[in-house]
Protein backbone atom coordinates (compact mmCIF):
# COMPACT_ATOMS: atom_id res chain seq x y z
CA UNK A 1 0.00 0.00 0.00
CA UNK A 2 1.36 3.38 -0.90
CA UNK A 3 -0.17 5.94 1.34
CA UNK A 4 2.16 8.88 0.98
CA UNK A 5 1.10 12.05 2.68
CA UNK A 6 -1.01 14.51 0.72
CA UNK A 7 -1.22 18.28 1.25
CA UNK A 8 -2.70 19.22 4.61
CA UNK A 9 -6.14 20.10 3.21
CA UNK A 10 -6.51 16.55 1.90
CA UNK A 11 -5.20 14.96 5.10
CA UNK A 12 -7.66 17.05 7.09
CA UNK A 13 -10.46 15.88 4.81
CA UNK A 14 -9.43 12.24 5.23
CA UNK A 15 -9.12 12.60 9.01
CA UNK A 16 -12.54 14.19 9.21
CA UNK A 17 -13.99 11.36 7.12
CA UNK A 18 -12.39 8.77 9.42
CA UNK A 19 -13.66 10.62 12.49
CA UNK A 20 -17.21 10.75 11.12
CA UNK A 21 -17.09 6.96 10.83
CA UNK A 22 -15.35 6.36 14.15
CA UNK A 23 -18.03 3.88 15.19
CA UNK A 24 -17.81 1.78 12.02
CA UNK A 25 -15.62 -1.33 11.74
CA UNK A 26 -12.04 -0.02 11.52
CA UNK A 27 -11.07 -2.17 8.52
CA UNK A 28 -13.97 -0.92 6.44
CA UNK A 29 -13.23 2.69 7.36
CA UNK A 30 -9.56 2.24 6.49
CA UNK A 31 -10.49 0.89 3.06
CA UNK A 32 -12.87 3.75 2.32
CA UNK A 33 -10.29 6.30 3.46
CA UNK A 34 -7.61 4.59 1.32
CA UNK A 35 -9.94 4.63 -1.71
CA UNK A 36 -10.64 8.32 -1.26
CA UNK A 37 -6.95 9.02 -0.71
CA UNK A 38 -6.12 7.31 -4.01
CA UNK A 39 -8.90 9.30 -5.70
CA UNK A 40 -7.48 12.61 -4.45
CA UNK A 41 -3.94 11.62 -5.45
CA UNK A 42 -5.10 10.78 -8.99
CA UNK A 43 -7.29 13.88 -9.24
CA UNK A 44 -4.35 16.11 -8.29
CA UNK A 45 -2.14 14.14 -10.67
CA UNK A 46 -4.56 14.73 -13.52
CA UNK A 47 -4.31 18.49 -13.07
CA UNK A 48 -7.26 19.29 -10.85
CA UNK A 49 -6.77 21.72 -8.00
CA UNK A 50 -7.23 20.60 -4.42
CA UNK A 51 -10.46 22.62 -4.20
CA UNK A 52 -11.87 20.95 -7.30
CA UNK A 53 -10.86 17.51 -6.09
CA UNK A 54 -12.45 17.96 -2.66
CA UNK A 55 -15.54 19.70 -4.04
CA UNK A 56 -16.07 16.81 -6.45
CA UNK A 57 -16.06 14.36 -3.58
CA UNK A 58 -18.60 16.26 -1.50
CA UNK A 59 -18.19 16.98 2.21
CA UNK A 60 -16.72 14.31 4.52
CA UNK A 61 -20.07 14.35 6.30
CA UNK A 62 -21.90 13.57 3.06
CA UNK A 63 -19.54 10.73 2.15
CA UNK A 64 -19.78 9.35 5.69
CA UNK A 65 -23.58 9.61 5.52
CA UNK A 66 -23.51 7.64 2.29
CA UNK A 67 -21.30 5.02 3.92
CA UNK A 68 -23.73 4.73 6.84
CA UNK A 69 -26.48 4.18 4.32
CA UNK A 70 -24.56 1.59 2.32
CA UNK A 71 -23.22 -0.29 5.31
CA UNK A 72 -26.51 -0.02 7.18
CA UNK A 73 -24.83 1.53 10.19
CA UNK A 74 -26.96 3.20 12.77
CA UNK A 75 -27.08 6.96 12.39
CA UNK A 76 -24.22 8.63 14.11
CA UNK A 77 -23.84 6.96 17.48
CA UNK A 78 -23.70 9.43 20.35
CA UNK A 79 -21.02 11.83 19.27
CA UNK A 80 -17.69 10.70 20.64
CA UNK A 81 -16.26 14.19 20.97
CA UNK A 82 -19.41 15.40 22.65
CA UNK A 83 -19.17 12.57 25.17
CA UNK A 84 -15.50 13.30 25.90
CA UNK A 85 -16.40 16.93 26.55
CA UNK A 86 -19.19 15.91 28.91
CA UNK A 87 -16.91 13.55 30.85
CA UNK A 88 -14.26 16.23 31.28
CA UNK A 89 -16.85 18.80 32.30
CA UNK A 90 -18.31 16.43 34.89
CA UNK A 91 -14.82 15.94 36.36
CA UNK A 92 -14.38 19.73 36.33
CA UNK A 93 -17.63 20.23 38.24
CA UNK A 94 -16.57 17.65 40.85
CA UNK A 95 -13.24 19.44 41.26
CA UNK A 96 -15.11 22.75 41.50
CA UNK A 97 -17.17 21.43 44.41
CA UNK A 98 -14.08 19.95 46.08
CA UNK A 99 -12.33 23.28 45.70
CA UNK A 100 -15.27 25.13 47.22
CA UNK A 101 -15.18 22.86 50.26
CA UNK A 102 -11.45 23.30 50.47
CA UNK A 103 -11.61 27.07 50.26
CA UNK A 104 -14.57 27.43 52.62
CA UNK A 105 -13.27 25.21 55.38
CA UNK A 106 -9.51 25.23 55.11
CA UNK A 107 -8.39 28.55 53.77
CA UNK A 108 -7.78 31.07 56.55
CA UNK A 109 -9.91 34.09 55.74
CA UNK A 110 -6.80 36.25 55.96
CA UNK A 111 -5.96 34.91 52.53
CA UNK A 112 -8.97 36.65 51.04
CA UNK A 113 -8.05 39.62 48.94
CA UNK A 114 -10.73 41.74 50.61
CA UNK A 115 -8.77 43.64 53.20
CA UNK A 116 -11.16 42.33 55.88
CA UNK A 117 -8.55 39.93 57.22
CA UNK A 118 -7.60 42.08 60.19
CA UNK A 119 -11.11 42.08 61.55
CA UNK A 120 -10.94 38.81 63.45
CA UNK A 121 -8.63 36.38 65.15
CA UNK A 122 -6.30 34.46 62.90
CA UNK A 123 -6.88 30.91 61.87
CA UNK A 124 -10.62 31.09 61.37
CA UNK A 125 -11.94 29.54 58.21
CA UNK A 126 -14.26 31.43 55.91
CA UNK A 127 -17.26 29.49 57.18
CA UNK A 128 -16.41 30.31 60.80
CA UNK A 129 -15.85 33.93 60.03
CA UNK A 130 -18.51 34.87 57.51
CA UNK A 131 -21.00 32.04 57.78
CA UNK A 132 -22.40 29.56 55.32
CA UNK A 133 -23.99 32.19 53.10
CA UNK A 134 -20.69 33.70 52.15
CA UNK A 135 -19.18 30.27 51.75
CA UNK A 136 -21.77 29.59 49.05
CA UNK A 137 -19.92 32.14 46.95
CA UNK A 138 -17.00 29.75 46.73
CA UNK A 139 -19.30 27.45 44.77
CA UNK A 140 -19.75 30.05 42.06
CA UNK A 141 -16.89 28.67 39.91
CA UNK A 142 -18.44 25.21 40.11
CA UNK A 143 -21.71 26.73 38.91
CA UNK A 144 -19.93 28.40 36.01
CA UNK A 145 -18.44 24.99 35.18
CA UNK A 146 -21.86 23.35 35.22
CA UNK A 147 -23.57 26.04 33.11
CA UNK A 148 -22.92 24.49 29.66
CA UNK A 149 -24.73 21.33 30.82
CA UNK A 150 -28.00 23.19 31.29
CA UNK A 151 -27.77 25.66 28.42
CA UNK A 152 -29.24 24.93 24.98
CA UNK A 153 -26.91 23.01 22.64
CA UNK A 154 -26.27 26.01 20.38
CA UNK A 155 -24.74 28.15 23.11
CA UNK A 156 -22.88 25.34 24.87
CA UNK A 157 -19.50 25.71 23.22
CA UNK A 158 -19.46 29.47 23.63
CA UNK A 159 -20.51 29.13 27.27
CA UNK A 160 -17.68 26.65 27.80
CA UNK A 161 -15.07 29.04 26.40
CA UNK A 162 -16.47 32.07 28.25
CA UNK A 163 -16.57 30.15 31.55
CA UNK A 164 -12.97 29.01 31.11
CA UNK A 165 -11.85 32.57 30.26
CA UNK A 166 -13.67 34.12 33.24
CA UNK A 167 -12.22 31.63 35.70
CA UNK A 168 -8.75 31.95 34.20
CA UNK A 169 -8.90 35.70 34.74
CA UNK A 170 -10.17 35.13 38.28
CA UNK A 171 -7.34 32.71 39.03
CA UNK A 172 -4.74 35.12 37.77
CA UNK A 173 -5.95 38.20 39.67
CA UNK A 174 -6.99 36.75 43.00
CA UNK A 175 -3.72 35.56 44.46
CA UNK A 176 -3.66 32.60 46.81
CA UNK A 177 -7.35 31.83 46.51
CA UNK A 178 -6.88 31.69 42.75
CA UNK A 179 -4.28 28.99 43.20
CA UNK A 180 -6.96 26.73 44.65
CA UNK A 181 -9.05 27.08 41.53
CA UNK A 182 -6.17 26.34 39.17
CA UNK A 183 -7.01 22.61 38.72
CA UNK A 184 -10.61 23.55 37.92
CA UNK A 185 -9.43 26.02 35.29
CA UNK A 186 -7.18 23.36 33.73
CA UNK A 187 -10.08 20.94 33.48
CA UNK A 188 -12.39 23.58 32.02
CA UNK A 189 -9.91 24.24 29.23
CA UNK A 190 -9.57 20.50 28.69
CA UNK A 191 -13.37 20.24 28.41
CA UNK A 192 -13.27 22.95 25.71
CA UNK A 193 -10.15 21.93 23.79
CA UNK A 194 -10.30 18.12 23.79
CA UNK A 195 -13.71 17.79 22.06
CA UNK A 196 -12.95 20.51 19.52
CA UNK A 197 -9.62 18.86 18.66
CA UNK A 198 -11.41 15.53 18.29
CA UNK A 199 -13.95 17.09 15.95
CA UNK A 200 -11.25 18.58 13.78
CA UNK A 201 -9.43 15.27 13.76
CA UNK A 202 -6.14 14.83 15.57
CA UNK A 203 -3.11 14.04 13.43
CA UNK A 204 -0.90 11.07 14.21
CA UNK A 205 2.07 13.30 15.02
CA UNK A 206 -0.02 15.44 17.35
CA UNK A 207 -1.20 12.34 19.20
CA UNK A 208 2.37 11.13 19.60
CA UNK A 209 3.58 14.50 20.86
CA UNK A 210 0.68 14.71 23.29
CA UNK A 211 1.40 11.25 24.68
CA UNK A 212 5.09 12.01 25.14
CA UNK A 213 4.37 15.28 26.96
CA UNK A 214 1.82 13.51 29.16
CA UNK A 215 4.29 10.68 29.86
CA UNK A 216 7.07 13.12 30.74
CA UNK A 217 4.89 15.05 33.14
CA UNK A 218 3.38 11.97 34.76
CA UNK A 219 6.85 10.48 35.29
CA UNK A 220 8.22 13.75 36.72
CA UNK A 221 7.83 12.83 40.43
CA UNK A 222 9.91 9.72 39.81
CA UNK A 223 12.70 11.84 38.40
CA UNK A 224 12.51 14.24 41.34
CA UNK A 225 12.59 11.32 43.79
CA UNK A 226 15.48 9.69 41.97
CA UNK A 227 17.53 12.86 42.04
CA UNK A 228 16.80 13.50 45.74
CA UNK A 229 17.75 9.94 46.62
CA UNK A 230 20.89 10.17 44.50
CA UNK A 231 22.00 13.42 46.10
CA UNK A 232 21.10 12.15 49.54
CA UNK A 233 18.68 15.01 50.29
CA UNK A 234 16.09 12.53 51.51
CA UNK A 235 16.56 9.25 53.30
CA UNK A 236 15.67 6.11 51.43
CA UNK A 237 12.23 4.98 52.49
CA UNK A 238 11.50 2.09 50.22
CA UNK A 239 7.73 2.35 50.52
CA UNK A 240 7.96 6.00 49.56
CA UNK A 241 10.24 5.23 46.66
CA UNK A 242 7.84 2.58 45.41
CA UNK A 243 4.83 4.87 45.73
CA UNK A 244 6.22 8.14 44.42
CA UNK A 245 8.98 6.76 42.21
CA UNK A 246 7.97 3.52 40.57
CA UNK A 247 4.27 4.46 40.41
CA UNK A 248 4.77 7.58 38.26
CA UNK A 249 7.32 5.78 36.08
CA UNK A 250 4.89 2.97 35.31
CA UNK A 251 2.01 5.41 34.76
CA UNK A 252 4.23 7.57 32.57
CA UNK A 253 5.14 4.57 30.43
CA UNK A 254 1.49 3.49 30.12
CA UNK A 255 0.48 7.02 29.08
CA UNK A 256 3.38 7.20 26.64
CA UNK A 257 2.20 4.05 24.90
CA UNK A 258 -1.34 5.36 24.82
CA UNK A 259 -2.88 2.76 27.14
CA UNK A 260 -6.28 4.01 28.16
CA UNK A 261 -6.20 2.34 31.59
CA UNK A 262 -2.93 4.20 32.29
CA UNK A 263 -4.75 7.49 31.84
CA UNK A 264 -7.62 6.34 34.04
CA UNK A 265 -5.23 5.42 36.87
CA UNK A 266 -3.35 8.70 36.40
CA UNK A 267 -6.61 10.62 36.79
CA UNK A 268 -7.50 8.64 39.92
CA UNK A 269 -4.02 9.14 41.38
CA UNK A 270 -4.35 12.88 40.74
CA UNK A 271 -7.74 13.03 42.47
CA UNK A 272 -6.35 11.03 45.38
CA UNK A 273 -3.36 13.35 45.77
CA UNK A 274 -5.69 16.37 45.77
CA UNK A 275 -7.87 14.81 48.46
CA UNK A 276 -4.81 13.85 50.49
CA UNK A 277 -3.53 17.39 50.23
CA UNK A 278 -6.88 18.60 51.52
CA UNK A 279 -7.12 16.17 54.40
CA UNK A 280 -3.58 16.77 55.58
CA UNK A 281 -2.76 20.31 54.56
CA UNK A 282 0.89 20.87 55.19
CA UNK A 283 3.72 22.96 53.93
CA UNK A 284 3.57 21.42 50.51
CA UNK A 285 -0.19 21.78 50.21
CA UNK A 286 -0.03 23.99 47.12
CA UNK A 287 2.49 21.72 45.39
CA UNK A 288 0.43 18.58 45.96
CA UNK A 289 -2.85 20.30 45.10
CA UNK A 290 -1.54 21.70 41.84
CA UNK A 291 0.36 18.58 40.86
CA UNK A 292 -2.65 16.39 41.61
CA UNK A 293 -4.73 18.79 39.51
CA UNK A 294 -2.42 18.48 36.51
CA UNK A 295 -2.34 14.68 36.89
CA UNK A 296 -6.13 14.64 36.97
CA UNK A 297 -6.34 16.86 33.88
CA UNK A 298 -3.86 14.76 31.89
CA UNK A 299 -5.42 11.47 32.96
CA UNK A 300 -9.01 12.56 32.37
CA UNK A 301 -8.21 14.14 28.97
CA UNK A 302 -6.35 11.06 27.73
CA UNK A 303 -9.04 8.74 29.02
CA UNK A 304 -11.89 10.75 27.50
CA UNK A 305 -10.17 11.32 24.16
CA UNK A 306 -9.33 7.68 23.59
CA UNK A 307 -11.99 5.47 22.19
CA UNK A 308 -13.06 2.53 24.27
CA UNK A 309 -11.88 -0.53 22.39
CA UNK A 310 -15.13 -2.18 21.56
CA UNK A 311 -15.95 -3.49 18.16
CA UNK A 312 -19.15 -2.43 16.60
CA UNK A 313 -21.52 -5.36 16.60
CA UNK A 314 -21.39 -7.24 13.35
CA UNK A 315 -22.61 -4.84 10.74
CA UNK A 316 -25.46 -5.90 8.62
CA UNK A 317 -24.96 -5.76 4.91
CA UNK A 318 -27.71 -5.30 2.45
CA UNK A 319 -27.77 -8.68 0.80
CA UNK A 320 -27.66 -8.64 -2.97
CA UNK A 321 -28.93 -11.74 -4.63
CA UNK B 1 -40.55 21.26 -8.80
CA UNK B 2 -36.75 21.19 -8.58
CA UNK B 3 -36.96 19.36 -5.27
CA UNK B 4 -39.17 16.72 -6.83
CA UNK B 5 -36.83 16.26 -9.75
CA UNK B 6 -33.89 15.91 -7.42
CA UNK B 7 -35.67 13.35 -5.29
CA UNK B 8 -36.71 11.25 -8.28
CA UNK B 9 -33.22 11.42 -9.76
CA UNK B 10 -31.65 10.37 -6.47
CA UNK B 11 -34.00 7.43 -6.08
CA UNK B 12 -33.52 6.08 -9.59
CA UNK B 13 -29.74 6.50 -9.45
CA UNK B 14 -29.70 4.66 -6.16
CA UNK B 15 -31.31 1.65 -7.77
CA UNK B 16 -29.03 1.43 -10.79
CA UNK B 17 -25.66 2.86 -9.75
CA UNK B 18 -24.29 -0.39 -8.37
CA UNK B 19 -25.01 -2.23 -11.63
CA UNK B 20 -23.64 0.56 -13.78
CA UNK B 21 -20.42 0.22 -11.79
CA UNK B 22 -20.45 -3.52 -12.46
CA UNK B 23 -21.13 -2.94 -16.14
CA UNK B 24 -18.22 -0.50 -16.47
CA UNK B 25 -15.91 -2.90 -14.66
CA UNK B 26 -17.05 -5.82 -16.81
CA UNK B 27 -15.42 -4.05 -19.78
CA UNK B 28 -12.10 -3.54 -18.02
CA UNK B 29 -10.55 -2.91 -14.62
CA UNK B 30 -10.66 0.75 -13.62
CA UNK B 31 -9.16 2.91 -10.92
CA UNK B 32 -11.32 5.06 -8.67
CA UNK B 33 -11.01 8.41 -10.41
CA UNK B 34 -11.60 6.82 -13.81
CA UNK B 35 -14.71 5.08 -12.56
CA UNK B 36 -15.95 8.26 -10.86
CA UNK B 37 -15.37 10.33 -14.00
CA UNK B 38 -17.22 7.81 -16.17
CA UNK B 39 -20.23 7.83 -13.86
CA UNK B 40 -20.34 11.61 -13.47
CA UNK B 41 -20.00 12.09 -17.24
CA UNK B 42 -23.07 9.87 -17.73
CA UNK B 43 -25.00 11.71 -15.04
CA UNK B 44 -25.31 8.53 -13.01
CA UNK B 45 -23.99 10.05 -9.80
CA UNK B 46 -23.89 13.61 -8.57
CA UNK B 47 -20.99 13.27 -6.19
CA UNK B 48 -17.81 11.30 -6.74
CA UNK B 49 -17.53 10.79 -3.01
CA UNK B 50 -20.59 8.57 -2.84
CA UNK B 51 -18.86 6.03 -5.08
CA UNK B 52 -16.44 4.83 -2.42
CA UNK B 53 -18.92 3.82 0.27
CA UNK B 54 -20.75 1.92 -2.48
CA UNK B 55 -17.54 0.19 -3.56
CA UNK B 56 -16.83 -0.69 0.07
CA UNK B 57 -20.15 -2.48 0.32
CA UNK B 58 -19.71 -4.20 -3.05
CA UNK B 59 -16.29 -5.36 -1.96
CA UNK B 60 -17.77 -6.81 1.22
CA UNK B 61 -20.52 -8.46 -0.76
CA UNK B 62 -17.87 -9.96 -3.04
CA UNK B 63 -19.00 -8.43 -6.34
CA UNK B 64 -15.82 -6.36 -6.82
CA UNK B 65 -12.26 -6.65 -5.62
CA UNK B 66 -9.38 -4.21 -5.44
CA UNK B 67 -5.81 -4.73 -6.45
CA UNK B 68 -2.75 -2.58 -6.87
CA UNK B 69 -1.60 -2.45 -10.46
CA UNK B 70 1.18 -0.54 -12.15
CA UNK B 71 0.14 0.36 -15.69
CA UNK B 72 2.74 0.57 -18.46
CA UNK B 73 2.89 4.31 -17.99
CA UNK B 74 2.30 5.92 -14.65
CA UNK B 75 2.41 4.99 -11.02
CA UNK B 76 0.84 2.16 -9.02
CA UNK B 77 -2.88 2.54 -8.68
CA UNK B 78 -5.64 0.89 -6.80
CA UNK B 79 -7.80 -0.83 -9.43
CA UNK B 80 -11.26 -2.23 -9.07
CA UNK B 81 -12.19 -5.45 -10.85
CA UNK B 82 -15.47 -7.32 -11.20
CA UNK B 83 -15.64 -10.82 -9.71
CA UNK B 84 -17.54 -13.84 -11.05
CA UNK B 85 -20.20 -13.14 -8.48
CA UNK B 86 -20.37 -9.57 -9.75
CA UNK B 87 -20.83 -10.80 -13.33
CA UNK B 88 -23.66 -13.06 -12.23
CA UNK B 89 -25.39 -10.15 -10.51
CA UNK B 90 -24.92 -8.00 -13.59
CA UNK B 91 -26.59 -10.64 -15.78
CA UNK B 92 -29.58 -10.79 -13.43
CA UNK B 93 -29.88 -7.01 -13.40
CA UNK B 94 -29.64 -6.83 -17.19
CA UNK B 95 -32.49 -9.33 -17.53
CA UNK B 96 -34.68 -7.44 -15.08
CA UNK B 97 -33.88 -4.13 -16.72
CA UNK B 98 -34.78 -5.44 -20.19
CA UNK B 99 -38.11 -6.62 -18.81
CA UNK B 100 -39.00 -3.36 -17.14
CA UNK B 101 -37.54 -0.77 -19.47
CA UNK B 102 -39.86 -1.12 -22.52
CA UNK B 103 -42.92 -0.96 -20.31
CA UNK B 104 -41.76 2.17 -18.57
CA UNK B 105 -40.80 3.70 -21.93
CA UNK B 106 -44.17 2.89 -23.43
CA UNK B 107 -46.01 4.48 -20.52
CA UNK B 108 -43.80 7.54 -20.60
CA UNK B 109 -44.23 8.27 -24.34
CA UNK B 110 -47.60 9.83 -23.56
CA UNK B 111 -45.97 12.29 -21.19
CA UNK B 112 -43.58 13.94 -23.62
Amino acid sequence: MTSHALPEAAETYLRALGAELSDAPPDTVREIVEDVRAHITDALGSGRTMDQALAGLGSPQAVAGQARDELALADRAPDHAERAGRTLRAVAVAVGVLTAVCVSFLLPFAALPLGLGQAGPDGQSIVQRYGAGFAMLTLLPALIAVAPFVLPARTRRVAGVVGALVLTAFTVVSGEIGLYYFPLVLLLWAAVIVPSAMRRGIGRVAVRVWRLVAAAFVALPAILIASSVATGTVGVDWLGVALWGVGPLVLGALCGFGIRAGYAVTALAGALVMILAMVQPGLLFAAFWLFGGVYLMIGASGFAAMRARHRTPLQTMKPVQ
Amino acid sequence: MDGTRERITTNIRKGVLEFCVLALLSRRDMYGLELADSLVARGLTASEGSLYPLLARMRQAGSVETRWLTPEQGHARRYYAITDQGRAQLRVFAAVWRDIQPHVDELMTEET
